[in-house]
């Protein structure tokens, strides 16, 4: 049986049910980004690790009492982030994400009259072939390690994980607008790194 | 509305995303209509959102043995 293409809901039941692989499933699925949004709030590969964990014990404590009025992936991330913060307070580790995040991509990109001064080169791949390679998916992910916490924490849940933008907001406690910000800012980022690699 | 490159590339995340006013979105469409730079500019902002959106897959799965042990322990 291939559970990989289960949806999350399926999963869940059949952990309810007692089914051991269901939850390995999901664990394949999400250990990855939760990572990564971890790793926003504790700045420390190791308490990354453990909250995840912890995360992974809250799931399978709390899944009976999931009522599924968001998505389990909504409900996932909230779970991460409440024990992100407690176990970062408690090992004094806990970064609050800061709205203080300072955008210098492109400025200077433009002259006094709003006009590209330095515009973007050509990228040497075609658009086809640019989500595939190997080179591109590590460009791509070393760009996400070095965005800013609160950049690199609304890219993966919108763009990565494609939580809509309601439901982003509501997880990491943020306004629309600074959510709009901040995601215009984490991909613009993103689409520098890949210049360097692209641009004849 | 008349839109610098500077205000199209700064709008370029929410134009992809469709959040934009349906006026800014002509705005934007009307200056990339003449501006083969920032066409460049956003049709590259645009193959990046779909790399980032392609990227959540084929990522080595984590060890299953933990993730075992986890489930084996909450039922005791």
């Amino acid at each position: 049986m291939d559970r990989a293409r289960l949806s999350d809901e399926t999963l869940i039941d059949s952990v309810l049910s007692g089914q051991e692989e269901a939850f390995v499933t999901l664990v394949d699925r999400y250990q990855r980004p939760l990572l990564r949004l971890a790793r926003a709030f504790v700045r420390d590969d190791a308490l990354a690790e453990d909250v995840v964990q912890d995360t992974w014990i809250g799931v399978l404590k709390g899944v009976e009492r999931f009522e599924r009025r968001s998505s389990f992936k909504t409900w996932l991330f909230r779970v991460l982030v409440n024990r992100a913060k407690t176990r970062g307070v408690k090992e004094d580790r806990y970064q609050p994400l800061t709205q203080d995040e300072d955008d210098s991509t492109l400025a200077g990109r433009f002259d006094e009259t709003g006009q590209w001064r330095q515009p973007p080169g050509v990228w040497t791949v075609t658009p086809e072939r640019l989500a595939l390679s190997d080179e591109i998916r590590s460009i791509v992910a070393e760009a996400l390690d070095d965005l800013p916490p609160l950049q690199r924490s609304v890219v993966t849940l919108r763009d990565i994980q494609q939580l809509d933008s309601k439901e982003v907001c509501n997880i990491l406690e943020i306004s629309e607008t600074n959510q709009r910000v901040l995601l215009h800012r984490g991909r613009t980022r993103v689409r520098a790194a890949l210049s360097t690699r692209l641009e004849i | 509305m008349t839109l610098r490159c500077r205000n199209v590339a700064e709008l370029a995340s929410d134009y992809l995303d469709g959040s934009v006013s349906w006026h800014r979105r002509l705005a934007v469409q009307l200056h990339l209509l003449f501006c083969r730079i920032c066409r460049r500019y956003v049709g590259q902002m645009r193959q990046t959102v779909h790399v980032l959106r392609s990227s959540g897959k084929g990522e080595a799965p984590p060890s299953h043995d933990q993730a075992r042990s986890l489930f084996r322990s909450s039922r005791k």
